[in-house]
């Protein structure tokens, strides 16, 4: 199980509001697709994923705030 | 020194802008350019639906929009709608940000004072406000600004949209719109704020585009 941290955006961004999940519950991720935009500072930015699995948990809500380092959401990783 | 190009693509329509773009943005993220590029264009009377938007804020009837000719789109970038005409010169940075610490907050912030350093030149006062994205002349709005970011593989921050500079547009335009979403602030372009004080009223667009041009080189520490 991975768990997906809120990316660091920059030494003065401390956190950003989660304005879209791009994948729901159950979907396949792979590595580099989109996973969640992201608005921080009048910057929209959209999160890729840095794993290959099931998207099996959603943590933050849209519309949430989260803090840098965070957990968002949690990805299971197909075993072998 | 950072090197960069500025690439004048005149007057341009919308959609064909936003491909031309994402082509430099998909090839700085593919690790296949590293070149700084800051597009500049001015479009059509356009409208432009951002993430967190809604029709309900084009406010005009089908007939006004028809009269103008307006173009509408939904796009890709965070704010709500915008309107984008002649006269507005619009400037589209496709940066990656490792240079200036990759930090998608400052860079917002340096493209504020690079518009804030221009409008300087001809003696105009404007200013950030807390909350409200875009540059400020009292309440009116000047220049609107939307960012989007998406990280390399190496995580630094490629950029793409930015920022429109109203010069001399027209503004009844903007009354087809809700711009951005609040109902009680008004626009305002260098024209019109010129008109006012009278200090330098016959400033055409591509002296206008200089001046940018050299703020982004000073506040950027760029060289074309």
């Amino acid at each position: 199980m991975q768990n997906v941290k809120l990316y660091q955006m920059g030494e003065s961004v401390e956190e950003g509001t989660l304005c879209k999940w791009l994948k729901n519950v159950g979907d396949y991720v792979s590595i580099d697709d989109p996973l969640v935009e992201v608005i921080t500072d009048k910057v929209n930015v959209e999160m890729l994923s840095d794993f290959e699995g099931e998207l099996s948990e959603i943590l933050v809500k849209e519309g949430q705030t989260a803090l840098i380092g965070q957990v968002i959401c949690r990805i299971l990783e197909k075993a072998g | 020194m950072i090197q960069a190009t500025w690439k004048s693509l005149s007057q341009t329509e919308y959609d064909e802008a936003l491909e031309i773009q994402n082509a430099q943005a998909t090839r700085l993220l593919q690790a296949e350019s590293d070149e700084q590029t800051i597009f500049t264009v001015e479009h059509p009377p356009t409208i432009t639906i951002g993430k967190d938007g809604t029709p309900e804020h084009i406010i005009a009837s089908e007939t006004r929009l028809k009269e103008i000719g307006m173009k509408i789109y939904s796009v890709d970038r965070g704010g709500d709608v915008t309107y984008h005409g002649p006269g507005q010169l619009v400037v589209y940075p496709v940066l990656h940000l490792g240079p200036w610490g990759n930090d998608v907050r400052k860079y917002v912030r340096m493209l504020e004072e690079t518009v804030i350093r221009t409008l300087r030149v001809a003696g105009l006062h404007s200013e950030r406000m807390d909350g409200f994205p875009g540059v400020w002349i009292g309440d009116q709005k000047i220049c609107a600004i939307g960012v989007r970011a998406r990280r390399k593989k190496n995580r630094e921050f490629v950029t793409s949209h930015g920022l429109a500079l109203n010069i001399a547009p027209d503004l009844s335009h903007f009354s087809t719109i809700i711009p951005c979403g609040l109902s009680n602030k008004g626009v305002t372009s260098i024209a019109q704020e010129l008109k006012e004080s009278s200090a330098l009223a016959s400033v055409t667009f591509s002296e206008w585009e200089s001046h940018l041009q050299a703020m982004f080189a000073d506040v950027f520490e760029l060289r074309f």
